[in-house]
């Protein structure tokens, strides 16, 4: 692995790795911790109701092995049945939920990023009718189409979840709260977009895999610490740590593991954007408005966020465009076996992007497979790069 | 590559036949209309065709055409299609077997002539894939998407009972926000299908659309109740299955609500006259999902041998309890709203589902379930806690390659021999 000399990453990829730590210390402080399952979850919501959101990774659940964990669940048969109708990272999150291992979360929102999370949602709610004890979780149904129709629906969403959130906490979250909660997320995206040009530039001046872990770390670590986390990096160019091989641009599934940019760092490449929904870009460009509602909701609505549910000719316009304007060599789709919508997404993006090659792979969510993704960047290794 | 024969089913009812005889007519002069030049659409089962059927727009019902593919043996050919123009076959096979035909391109081998291009394609946003495959299927045929939006109900508590309530107490039933994003959803549809189409939306004619629905939504629920107290059963499912659905798609029409009329009548009759679909009934059997529309035959398969009959499935059941909307003064098109926003919840929402899969069952005095291909833990935990015995299947119905005759017949004979028959002999025994 190439290592980084960055000590100001060094925090963050603690926070990105091990966010339970995180989530024991603000509770330590006397700060309530909300699991958030899903990048359409309106983080600031909860940050205006007093309460701390940690973005759940089925990959970092807690410490110890996934997957002896997923074999663990199989052998139970009522969670094995549950599970079947779960995506993998899904049904950890339901075997952690089951087994106390999420005991460092206060409360859970799931987002409606995909029908997975709508079945788990059905499922806890069965259970808790069943008198099985769980955390308190709500469920938050962001519509996505991109009609008025759906933007009046998805605010009352959100005044109802920002009604759970206020019972969880015992505070209010008034229009000044909503409006801090609401500017501390723009200025965080602006954070992370300043990195991203580092990113992007050529050659790149961020490896991939150290903006993947800022964006991580930034859906777990509370706004205020993340920026101050930051400010070495964005008032130095200190950040080399990037090859000058060839530049990849990764589509398709959430990569929620710093695993996939290493594999491909380890051979020179260097991952210089992305579409999926753990990159810095998933909410796109960060944009006020008069009402701090109006800003946060319309924030998740439209953005890019991941393939599913999402509408496949804005996504891949948008993945084709950014992968030429960052001077990608190729994109790199990367689709788990069980996700379906980033396959959908295929035949179009490689129309779009003409010259510029389509590497595909299909991975197993859990099995690390190294040569598979090698295989898949052959081509672009063993050519001239004109990065 | 030879496709694979299916297994054809026994003729119970007279009914079903003059209803495909009059489907293929009826999909005929469809296919005329849209070929001289009238805007044509194709409509997911979930989308509100009665205001289609108030703006006279023809239109066909996709999960329609996908059980006639199905059954004339083209999905495997139209799912390699898809993959060949770099498109997954391994998801929502029932929704895409129209975009493979259209890749395919060859009406001479597709059903009844092929699936004329439509001008409108319409579905409700209700998995993580449909928005990608209409987009497609939208840009490769030149039709216009109008997609819908698939609520959830988010409320931790969510009353039962929905087959009592929602023809009624729709307004009070459902969370205001899922009833108001789709009736304003519903608003602008008919002002884009009246802008794009030059057709006009007479009320007087949805209105009709709407009543009529109601009333064939009444038949079917009379059908439902006697084949559910009938021992044997005048029918089973291989024979109402397609008895129901054809009317179905022409719900909101006289033709459709006579329809289910008549196929009340022919089962009240052979219930009077003590025919049935096995003279021998012993066993009444539960089938829990999409059913193999191009295998029916399967169903009638354990008559003989075992006696055992499928009394039971979604699509008697749902038109039963899942259609019917009043709405005396109130708003028509709100009660539209009211039929779709639930849709699907009640087959698949796990509160709403167990609950009414295990009502269903002890009204018709079901003996075991096969459930193929459906989320059913929750089903099967609630039937087996009620001593009926539940064997789990997992398939995709128009997607062979997931199942196939041999080996779910051997499953379900295995099922009956080893749990429902024994557990039979038990509660008769204990009974003594």
């Amino acid at each position: 692995m190439r290592a980084s000399s960055n000590h100001w990453l060094q925090p963050l990829r603690s926070a990105y790795e091990e966010p339970w730590l995180v989530a024991e210390r603000l509770r330590s402080q006397g700060t309530r911790v909300v699991g958030v399952l899903g990048w359409s979850v309106p983080r600031e919501l909860i940050v205006a109701a007093g309460l701390a959101p940690v973005r759940l990774s089925a990959r970092r659940l807690y410490n110890k092995n996934p997957i002896d964990e997923i074999g663990a669940c199989r052998a139970d048969d009522r969670l094995a049945r549950l599970a079947a109708v779960l995506s993998p990272p899904t049904a950890a999150v339901l075997q952690a939920l089951l087994d106390g291992s999420l005991g460092w979360l206060d409360a859970l929102v799931i987002g409606r990023d995909n029908e997975s999370h709508t079945r788990l949602f059905y499922i806890l709610r069965e259970l808790a009718a069943q008198g099985e004890r769980l955390l308190p979780f709500a469920f938050f149904d962001l519509l996505r189409l991109p009609y008025r129709t759906s933007a009046i629906y998805n605010r009352r969403q959100a005044r109802e979840l920002l009604c759970e959130l206020q019972g969880w906490s015992g505070r209010v979250a008034d229009a000044g709260r909503l409006a801090w909660a609401d500017a501390q997320q723009r200025e965080l995206q602006s954070a992370l977009g300043r990195l991203a040009s580092l990113r992007g530039r050529v050659p790149a001046a961020l490896s991939g895999s150290a903006m993947l872990t800022v964006a991580g770390a930034a859906q777990v670590l509370p706004g205020e610490e993340l920026l101050e986390m930051l400010a070495p990096a964005q008032t130095h160019d200190v950040c080399g740590d990037a090859g000058g091989g060839p530049r990849v641009f990764v589509s398709g599934s959430g990569l929620d593991d710093l695993w996939f940019y290493r594999v491909l760092e380890d051979v020179g490449v260097n991952v210089v954007g992305e579409d999926h929904e753990w990159g810095p870009a998933a909410l796109g460009q960060p944009s006020a408005a008069a009402d701090p509602l109006d800003s946060i909701v319309d924030r998740y609505h439209y953005a890019p966020g991941g393939a599913a549910r999402a509408g496949l000719s804005e996504r891949v316009a948008l993945t084709a465009l950014r992968a030429r304007s960052l001077h990608a060599d190729a994109v790199l789709h990367i689709a788990f076996a069980h996700d379906e919508a980033p396959k959908w997404e295929c035949a179009e993006l490689q129309a779009l992007l003409g010259d510029m090659p389509l590497l595909r792979v299909q991975l197993p969510y859990w099995e690390r497979r190294p040569q598979m993704l090698l295989d898949a960047i052959a081509p672009i290794l063993e050519g001239p790069s004109d990065g | 590559m030879a496709e694979l024969a299916g297994v054809r089913r026994h003729p119970e009812l007279d009914c079903t036949r003059e209803f495909s005889r009059h489907q293929r007519a009826w999909f005929e002069e469809v296919r005329q209309r849209a070929l001289d030049g009238e805007p044509f659409a194709v409509l997911s089962a979930d989308s509100p065709h009665e205001i289609y059927r108030a703006m006279d727009i023809p239109y066909i019902v996709l999960q329609w055409w996908s059980s006639v593919i199905a059954a004339k043996q083209r999905a495997p050919a139209y799912l390699r299609r898809l993959v060949e123009a770099g498109y997954p076959d391994s998801s929502e096979q029932y929704n895409s077997l129209a975009l493979g035909e259209l890749l395919d391109d060859d009406p001479c081998s597709a059903p009844w002539g092929g699936l004329p291009r439509p001008t409108i394609i319409q579905a409700s946003v209700s998995s993580d894939t449909m928005r990608h495959l209409f987009e497609v299927w939208a840009a490769r045929s030149g039709a216009r998407f109008l997609a819908l939006e698939r609520s959830i109900d988010t409320r931790i508590c969510v009353p039962e009972c929905w087959w009592e309530e929602l023809p009624t107490h729709w307004e009070e039933f459902l969370p205001r926000q899922r009833l108001d994003v789709l009736h304003h959803e519903l608003i602008g549809l008919i002002r884009t299908l009246e802008s794009t189409t030059g057709r006009k939306f007479r009320e007087t004619r949805f209105v009709e659309a709407l009543h009529l629905a109601n009333e064939q939504a009444e038949h079917n629920r009379a059908t439902r109740d006697l084949i559910a107290r009938s021992h044997p059963a005048p029918a089973s499912i291989a024979e109402t299955m397609p008895a129901v659905m054809i009317p179905q798609w022409h719900r909101g029409s006289a033709w459709g609500r006579d329809a289910a009329r008549i196929l009340r009548q022919e089962v009240e009759a052979r219930a009077a006259r003590g025919e049935a679909a096995c003279p021998q009934e012993r066993i009444r059997l539960m089938w829990l999902g999409r059913g193999l529309w191009s295998s029916m035959g399967l169903y009638q398969q354990f008559h003989d041998r075992y006696g055992a009959v499928f009394v039971w499935s979604m699509y008697l059941g749902l038109a039963a309890d899942g259609y019917a909307r009043y709405f005396d003064g109130r708003d028509p098109l709100r009660a539209l709203a009211a039929r779709f926003v639930p849709m699907g919840d009640e087959l698949r929402m796990p509160g709403w589902s167990s609950a009414w899969h295990l009502k269903e069952a002890r009204l018709h005095g079901v003996d075991g379930v096969v459930s193929f291909g459906e989320d059913d833990h929750f089903s099967v935990l609630k039937l087996e806690e009620a001593g009926i015995p539940v064997l789990s299947i997992r398939g995709e119905n128009v997607d062979r390659r997931t199942w196939s005759e041999q080996r779910l017949t051997t499953a379900i004979a295995t099922f009956l021999e080893e749990r429902v028959i024994p557990m039979m002999s038990q509660r008769r025994s204990n009974a003594t």
